[in-house]
């Protein structure tokens, strides 16, 4: 009820549909730098809070979001008029409602595939369960991979005295790094696919994926043969006894993703038109394929067993979460992207001039990735290049030519952005949730340095420094 | 339950080791000496820790029990000097401390904690000030993707007070544990009159 005198300005406000077709890029340049302080607010808040007041975030995160949203929309709105609501809308409808329904969708159908059995936690087999994650993270999402396979992995496990190597890496691969191939892996691709950037584009990234994955996995494995030859020998001697078969449960849903896929590519390729909503327009193909996102998700709901989400510990929980937080996100960002995609001729055209070589995009993007949500970040950073090379001209028309002309750019800040939001707890979403997982299972974790200081540096950052000679020199 | 003694030797620590070593074999006992080094210590006098700053390496505790102790004293009056090893300081240690806490998240956990550290304690040793607390928020179920708090939690602290074996017994027992950490132990020691022979 209290959104309501908001709601009725913003109708008042509303835009015409000639003109919100495009973000209005022309509020760019007059937007001054401190408008970006309430979307460093909202970052900050998600960072910082889970660390320092946990009872509080978990219960006040809603208002928190909301406090940071009105900061900016209410005085946006008032000193700004129609061209912010129609940059409000514009990020609402094209952006806001397809990633949270491509999101919940993931989760849902994620959700309702349970893998039962017990496996012994050996080197072997702990490094496939690892690569199988790392491989399905790129089609069902790094949150969906990671919600089927931490439970056997902590199953597979619980005999080891020491398990909390497995995790953190689990984390770097299935949570993060396996995610680069499709949009449908990390929300940050979801969010550049939403931008413009084609379905097929991310799996150019196959080397990068490849490179850093192969060689996370291969320092894993020498750290998990160290740590195993130091296990009890009545846990490294093979079992007499038969362990619980594996089997897959609510298997069906691997058609309901298959179906998140198709749906996913065909909004890339068939273009029937645009129909204007609240003043924007919106492709035909997107609300098609967001009306195909909600059946699957209600006919996984429907034909899924609810033991099944139970033991998988589903709720609606992250899915409220991610609509609450990033309703807030979305809100806020608003001017830190019209004034970067401004380039010179907006209030940020220092941070446009000091980022300016593809090693340089890796690393920025991917150190804010590390700190801040990977997704809003990439979203920065992409229009940090377009407002560099490609300043006021038109968001896919600058997103294509960003491609063909300057595709190195585009890798840098994708894999920047999805590898090493693996580099803290607070890089990517999945990385708290399988933190939390781990120590309900009895997993001591280490603390937030602890992370860094044990498995980040030593073991990330020199595969993220040898990447980045051989892709972004 | 023997006396428990603090000696202060400067000198090689093989060579030292060397010489318990072979003390222990002579007596045959099932209580063996412990080395500081082997133990997280807390470094209770600050000319000790000056000391310890300036001289790194060459001063070394070793802890044993009262016969042991008087068979180690004379070994290295016997033997020392020639090892290069001198006895610098005997002291009788009254009583250990160790200070501990543990937040764990699962219900198995905690019953884990207690049954292997909050019960069975060694004769002797005593759970001072040990306060124990069970959270439960229903809203927390389920995996989180933003908001990470956990629906169970069991938290744990106090301190383990007694005879020295008892206490290093619990120390060993926390460092096996999950979810436990644990302070320096703190030492109660006075200074020792000349042990006599091991016999004596």
């Amino acid at each position: 009820m209290r959104a309501a005198p908001l709601a009725v300005l913003l109708l008042a406000l509303l835009p015409s549909g000639a003109a919100a077709g495009e973000p209005p890029a022309d509020l760019g340049p007059v937007l001054p730098s401190w408008s970006g302080l309430p979307f460093l607010g909202i970052l900050l808040s998600i960072a910082i809070f889970p660390l320092l007041a946990p009872r509080f975030w978990h219960h006040r995160y809603p208002a928190v979001a909301a406090a940071w949203a009105l900061l900016l929309v209410v005085p946006f709105v008032l000193a700004y008029g129609r061209p912010a609501v129609g940059a409000i809308l514009h990020m609402a409808i094209i952006d806001y409602v397809p990633f949270i329904i491509l999101i919940g969708t993931l989760f849902t159908i994620g959700g309702g595939i349970l893998v039962r059995g017990s496996l012994r936690g050996s080197p072997a087999v702990n490094a496939a369960i690892l690569a199988i994650g790392t491989a399905l993270a790129s089609w069902i999402g790094t949150t969906g991979a990671a919600v089927l396979l931490i439970r056997p992995l902590l199953r597979a496990n619980r005999d080891r005295r020491r398990t909390a190597h497995t995790v953190v890496f689990f984390i770097f691969l299935v949570a993060n790094i396996g995610g680069s191939l499709t949009p449908l892996g990390d929300p940050p691709l979801f969010l550049g696919f939403l931008t413009g950037v084609p379905f097929f584009w991310t799996l150019s990234l196959w080397s990068e994926t490849l490179l850093v994955a192969v060689l996370t996995l291969l320092a894993y494995v020498v750290l998990d043969v160290m740590r195993w030859r130091r296990e009890d020998p009545e846990v490294r001697a093979p079992r007499l006894t038969p362990r619980e078969p594996l089997r897959i449960e609510g298997w069906h849903n691997f058609l309901f993703l298959a179906g998140v896929l198709a749906a996913v590519i065909g909004s890339g390729l068939w273009h029937p038109g645009s129909v204007v909503l609240l003043g924007v327009h919106q492709q035909v193909q997107n609300v098609l394929r967001d009306g195909v996102l909600i059946l699957l998700a209600l006919g996984s709901l429907l034909t899924t067993r609810r033991q099944i989400r139970e033991d998988n510990g589903y709720t609606w929980g992250p899915i409220r979460e991610v609509a609450i937080l990033f309703a807030g996100i979305f809100a806020t960002i608003i001017p830190p992207l019209l004034m970067l995609r401004a380039g010179e001729h907006g209030a940020l055209a220092g941070v446009v001039r000091s980022v300016n070589t593809p090693a340089a995009y890796f690393w920025v993007t991917g150190a804010l990735s590390s700190v801040l949500d990977n997704a809003p970040t990439y979203l920065t950073f992409l229009s940090t290049a377009l407002g560099r090379l490609f300043p006021l001209v038109p968001e896919r028309e600058a997103v294509m030519r960003l491609i063909a002309e300057h595709g190195v750019f585009l890798k840098a800040i994708a894999t920047g952005a999805v590898f090493m939001g693996a580099n803290t707890y607070i890089g990517n979403a999945p990385n708290f949730m399988v933190k939390s997982i781990a120590e309900e299972a009895g997993v001591e974790m280490p603390s937030f340095f602890g992370y860094i200081v044990k498995f980040t540096l030593p073991f990330l950052l020199p595969i993220f420094l040898f990447a980045t000679y051989v892709f972004f020199r | 339950m023997s006396k428990w003694h603090e000696i202060v030797v400067t000198g090689s620590q093989e060579a030292l080791r060397g010489f318990v070593a072979v003390c222990e074999a002579s007596l045959g006992d099932q209580e063996g000496a412990v080395f500081g080094g082997d133990i997280d210590l807390e470094g209770s006098r600050f000319t000790q820790r000056l000391r310890d700053l300036f001289a790194a390496g060459s001063h070394h505790l070793v802890f044993a029990p009262e016969r042991l102790t008087r068979a180690i004293l004379a070994a290295l009056r016997a033997g020392g000097g020639e090892a290069g090893l001198a006895v610098e300081s005997v002291h009788e240690v009254l009583s250990a401390r160790l200070h501990f806490s543990a937040e764990a998240f699962a219900r198995d956990v905690a019953g884990q904690l207690r049954e292997k550290l909050l019960s069975g304690l060694p004769p002797g040793v005593i759970g001072e000030g040990i306060a124990e607390k069970e959270e439960h928020d229903p809203e927390a179920r389920g995996s989180e993707l933003y908001t990470p708090e956990h629906e169970y939690v069991y938290r744990v602290a106090g301190a383990f007070a007694g005879p020295l074996p008892g206490v290093l017994e619990m120390q060993r027992r926390a460092r096996n544990l999950p979810f436990v950490k644990v302070k320096p132990l703190e030492l109660e020691t006075r200074p020792a009159g000349n042990p006599g022979p091991p016999g004596g």
